[in-house]
């Protein structure tokens, strides 16, 4: 694609960035939106961002949900000169990050976990987590095998002894 | 969970999407509640094995002592009571249970009229039979481990999270076993996943005479027995094995002298002073009071606690308040105490952090430090009115979060009346702690 279009820079000063979805959809980001990202971070010390940033296994979908969290948090990471972005209070930022993993369907919000860990953006690795902890806490065994397509390889047997051991853990 | 109707579809679906298993167990599974983790044991190997890792359990402890940073705290409330059979067919039974209070989640209207079903947010997480002549227990607690000293000797360690129970071995009797009360306390060691529990005994306890003076003086021995929970130990520290043998290692420090009681003849001579002994180094050190205070004085409900990490010393000024000392881990306690002994200088560290006059008519003759919070407040418990109140740093705002008389009777209810102890004042005890319970962290 038109690789000099990547190096667009902003009125402030601030390097752009492209990120590039896996089915080619472009994200025009600031470098200190982007740099969250401990991967593109890395890249941007590397100095191997000018032909835009492919992330192969990130849909535009999920990317987009990144973007907009990135931009919203920009602020936390000392986003300098920007005074209005860095006005977001943490009581909105708190809301922002309810209301982005609140509503999401199971196979998104794994995605999401996917992309998070891939581009290394911890703050949105722990939250998203911490969405599914929540989720999963009340749930039996059955039912985490079903979410996370996971097989049961006990015996009968083994299962029912472990099962017995922790029997508290089984009440209500 | 949502799916396609077509079975293939779905399938392909859910591989596309499954979160990689180390992701799930480093990222998703050490942030759940232990209850919830024991009952996933049982959903495949690797889950099982990946939840009895020592690796994984001490990722788990980090991330509670960072969720419990920044959520309010839970409080752990200890009762011990007797069951005694209406019959007299059994002997009566020592009890102690272990109860979770949520602050947070207590409906406001806590103390309303309709009292008798007042919904106090109170889990029950573990009760034990327990074999000891003194229901008047310490408790001390350090990452969701309880230590209780129940009987002289008889020190039990047990996780309410997991349920799990360790009984120490016996120690040393103590020559006044009938005079003092049994005193451990529990600690983290700097050894990942090892917790030692320091047990306090006198080995002398009497009157000296000054050879010059005649003075008579109290002088005792103190012995500081260390019992080590560890990796080569029990299973105190790490997710349940429950038939796995309790065989902690435990060692013997003694000490001599310890200037934390003395009588007022006492007081002329000595320094007036507090002894500390740091686990992670298993050294004794004098640390100063803070400047102008003296131990008991002008009455005993001086009280010192530890706060995250901090030394705490709360000092009555009248009958209805107090002023809360902190001394930071960081203030060099040698430094401190060669400057007071040569000197005569005192309690360099120290800062007065709150000041609290809680008013009211009646004086306040229990007071417990409880929890200080990253944002400068501090909660304490009030015993006389059955409080669990938060001082504010600034303004010293007082807010009520919880009220443990509701928290009582909805025990009383749900534990049966007429059980306790006795009918006295002291028919039952409520040890609060400082509770960083938020993920019931082991």
């Amino acid at each position: 694609m038109a690789a000099a279009a990547a190096e667009a820079t902003t009125d402030g000063g601030g390097k752009m960035i492209i990120l590039i979805s896996a089915d080619g959809k472009r994200f025009e980001v600031t470098e200190a939106v982007a740099s969250q990202s401990q991967l593109i971070s890395n890249m941007i010390e590397d100095d191997c961002t000018e032909n835009g940033v492919r992330l192969p296994n990130v849909d535009g979908d999920i990317l987009t949900m990144v973007v907009d969290y990135c931009n919203m948090h920009a602020g936390d990471a000392a986003a300098a000169g920007d005074t209005m972005k860095a006005s977001s209070t943490e009581e909105e930022l708190k809301k922002f990050d309810a209301e982005l993993v609140q509503a999401l369907e199971n196979p998104v919000l794994f995605k999401l976990i996917l992309a998070a860990n891939f581009l290394n953006i911890k703050s949105l690795l722990d939250m998203t987590c911490q969405r599914v902890a929540d989720m999963m806490s009340g749930k039996t065994p059955e039912q985490m095998r079903e979410t996370f397509s996971i097989e049961n390889d006990f015996t009968p047997e083994e299962e029912a002894a472990i099962r017995q051991e922790n029997a508290w853990a089984f009440d209500d | 969970m949502t799916g396609g109707n077509v079975c293939g579809t779905t399938a392909a679906a859910a591989a596309a999407m499954a979160i990689p298993n180390d992701l799930l167990v480093s990222e998703v599974l050490s942030r759940l509640p232990v209850k919830s983790l024991l009952r996933f044991s049982s959903v495949c190997r690797s889950w099982r094995t990946a939840v009895a890792d020592r690796a994984f359990a001490r990722r788990h402890l980090t991330l509670s002592r960072r969720a419990a940073g920044t959520t309010p705290p839970s409080v752990l409330a200890v009762v011990t009571r007797i069951d005694a059979d209406p019959d007299n067919a059994a002997p009566p039974e020592d009890l102690i249970s272990f109860h979770r209070i949520h602050p947070g989640r207590q409906p406001s209207s806590a103390v309303s009229a309709a009292a008798a079903d007042v919904a106090v947010d109170v889990e029950q997480m573990q009760e034990l039979a327990l074999e000891c002549s003194n229901p008047l227990l310490r408790s001390s607690h350090c990452d969701g481990l309880v230590a209780v000293a129940a009987d002289v000797g008889r020190i039990f360690v047990c996780n309410p999270a997991t349920r799990e129970f360790v009984v120490l071995p016996p120690g040393s009797p103590g020559p006044y076993d009938h005079r003092r009360e049994e005193a451990a306390v529990l600690g983290a060691d700097p050894r990942p996943g090892v917790h030692v529990v320091a047990r306090c005994l006198y080995r002398h306890y009497g009157c000296h005479a000054n050879e010059h003076t005649g003075e008579q003086s109290l002088e005792y021995d103190i012995v500081h027995e260390v019992f080590v929970l560890g990796p080569s130990g029990s299973g105190a520290g790490r997710p349940p094995r429950r038939r796995r043998a309790p065989s902690s290692s435990w060692c013997r420090r003694p000490t001599r002298g310890a200037p934390n009681d003395q009588s007022d003849q006492a007081q002329r001579e000595h320094p007036n002073a507090l002894l500390r002994f740091a686990i992670h180094d298993g050294v004794f050190d004098v640390v100063p009071l803070p400047p102008g205070v003296a131990f008991m004085a002008p009455d005993d409900r001086d009280a010192l606690t530890e706060l995250g990490g901090e030394l705490c010393y709360m000092r009555p000024t009248g009958a209805t308040a107090f002023d809360f000392w902190m001394l930071p881990a960081d203030a060099d306690a040698d430094a401190d105490a060669e400057h007071d002994e040569e000197e005569g200088g005192h309690g360099a560290g120290w800062s007065l952090r709150w000041r609290f006059d809680f008013g009211g008519g009646d004086p306040i003759d229990d007071l417990t430090p409880l929890y200080m919070a990253p944002d400068g407040t501090l909660t304490v418990y009030v015993d006389t009115a059955r409080m669990i109140c938060r001082l504010d740093e600034r303004s010293n705002l007082l807010e009520k979060v919880v009220d443990m008389a509701a928290v009582y009777w909805h025990l009383v209810e749900q534990l049966g009346h007429g059980n306790y102890y006795d009918h006295s004042e002291k028919d039952y005890r409520l040890e609060i702690q400082n509770g960083r319970w938020k993920r019931e962290a082991y």
